[in-house]
């Protein structure tokens, strides 16, 4: 009988390099730049790891295919090193693998990294995916831009629920405005100013009602953890160690696509996910127990339809939520403490475990400005792909036994 | 009644460089005023003003978006330019107008 991940891995070191337009250096140095702080943190000699995780989605492009850039870039000791690609939940898929293999006993201490230099290919966007994403997807979905296919979401979650243009377009722009803020605290962060809703509203519209801050850029990036034993960590000292409490995964099968139950307001998967997710954690109660998260934010209809998948907003009432400041770094669930997508960019084999930096520093205690109150249970979720076609992954984590 | 913001080195000009992606080809746009419509009726703006100092009053004619804006009661638009950082020192008002030709004021901190 399955019993799932909880409490099993200890999470011992992270790091995390400043996001942005990184041209000073190649996703070499990144990851090298990601794995010095957190090896420092876990206190341990790179040859104690024994296998690792290299995630990176499009890898034509940056630091090429397979676990050879991992490996040759930090030196690692003739290990195993597996390449996870999933789209935007490369990072988390890094994550989920390092985690599996010390949870089954494989091996004792394992690195997951996540890394993306999108900013080198010339776009200000992501480049044509061309071939790589199969001749099917092409076929269903010929035309469709990020932008574009998230705006028809927002314009069917408006349509169903009957809520006024502006007041979508407010709550959508304090999503923006919360997240900036905190980015603004966060030295690591790309984008580092505050802006009103007024301007954010003002701004121009990209795919309408999505406008320019709707919208978040792509970066340079990279973000790393060491996990091991719960026993392993004791015996280096640490008492309670993070923990991993869920890792859940949910990929759409063409049942969005096909439009026959799926409406277009929401993310089939990431309801799903985030059911598993709890029951795999044991949380009963999310708009409780859950106590900060970091969303997938590539737009902001996404994060605010996220917040009702994530069964903590009432469906249709995620807008007044956030315009009520639940979502706020001193609110109920802050979201995004550490900026976000909106203020980091999206390198997108990076991002997932950006995001459980975050939940790592606030857990112990380490995010300076940011730091929330008794944190209990850290959230992340990535979103990879479109509405009607992604992959979602989330991850729960928390100190050992809370 | 037209409600005149400047917020010079706006955060916005980051946000431009940042999100050339969404194939807005704007940089060093370093102002950006937001125009609030605060009567009962739809004012349309064109996108200038004059920028005014003791001895002379120089029209920008730089601005994003291009044309005449109308802004419906109640709500919010806003222009962006490349500002010089002396120039914007020097004065002392910035005034809009609308297609009718009345003037909005604002003084520069």
């Amino acid at each position: 009988m399955a019993m799932g991940i909880k409490d099993k891995v200890a999470i011992i070191g992270m790091g995390c390099t400043r996001f942005g337009e990184r041209w000073d250096v190649g996703g070499e140095e990144l990851m090298v730049e990601a794995f010095t702080e957190c090896i420092e943190d876990a206190g341990i000699d790179r040859k104690e790891i024994q296998a690792a995780w290299l995630g990176s989605c499009i890898d034509e492009v940056n630091v090429g295919k397979s676990g050879l850039p991992l490996s040759t870039a930090l030196r690692l000791p003739l290990i195993p090193v597996t390449r996870t690609e999933n789209f935007c939940a490369s990072g988390t898929e890094s994550f989920r693998g390092a985690v599996y293999a010390v949870a089954s006993g494989a091996y004792d201490i394992c690195l997951a990294m996540g890394v993306e230099k999108l900013k080198d290919t010339g776009y200000g966007g992501l480049p044509n995916p061309g071939s790589n994403w199969g001749s099917l997807s092409w076929l269903w979905w010929p035309n469709a831009t990020a932008p574009g296919a998230f705006a028809q979401l927002a314009t069917a979650y408006a349509a169903k629920y009957r809520i006024p243009d502006q007041d979508l377009k407010r709550g959508m722009a304090q999503v923006s405005v919360k997240s900036h803020e905190n980015g603004a605290l966060n030295p690591k962060a790309h984008l580092r100013k505050p802006v009103s809703i007024d301007q954010v509203m003002a701004a121009p519209i990209v795919a309408h009602p999505l406008g320019l801050f709707d919208c978040c850029g792509v970066s340079d990036g990279a973000a790393c953890a060491i996990v091991t034993t719960v026993e392993k960590a004791r015996e280096m000292g640490i008492k309670n160690p993070v923990t991993a409490k869920a890792l859940q995964l949910s990929l759409s099968n063409g049942e969005e696509m096909a439009y026959n139950e799926w409406d277009g307001t929401y993310f089939m998967t990431t309801n799903r996910c985030s059911t598993m997710a709890y029951k795999e954690a044991g949380i009963t109660n999310p708009r409780e127990e859950i106590s900060m998260m970091e969303l997938h934010d590539c737009f902001s209809i996404t994060e605010l339809v996220t917040y009702e998948d994530m069964h903590i907003s009432e469906r249709g009432n995620a807008w007044r939520d956030a315009l009520d400041g639940f979502y706020n770094r001193e609110g109920k669930v802050p979201c995004q403490l550490d900026g976000g997508l909106k203020c980091f960019g999206h390198p997108i084999g990076a991002s997932g475990l950006r995001m459980l930096y975050e939940m790592y520093l606030q857990l112990l205690g380490r995010a300076g400005e940011r730091q929330i109150e008794n944190p209990r249970h850290g959230l992340t979720q990535n979103l990879g792909g479109v509405p009607f076609m992604n992959i979602c992954s989330i991850a729960i984590i928390g100190r050992y036994k809370d | 009644m037209l409600e005149i913001r400047p917020i010079m080195n706006t955060p916005t000009e980051a946000i431009f460089e940042f999100k050339s992606c969404c194939n807005i080809r704007a940089f060093d746009q370093n102002l950006e005023i937001l125009i609030t419509n605060r009567s009962d009726g739809t004012v349309a703006v064109p996108s200038y003003f004059d920028l005014k100092t003791e001895q002379e009053s120089r029209r920008i004619e730089t601005l994003m978006p291009h044309g005449e804006q109308s802004i419906p009661p109640g709500q919010t638009i806003a222009f962006y330019c490349t500002m010089d950082e002396k120039q914007w020192n020097a004065a002392q008002q910035m005034v809009f107008y609308d297609s009718e030709g009345k003037h909005y004021s604002v003084d520069i901190p």
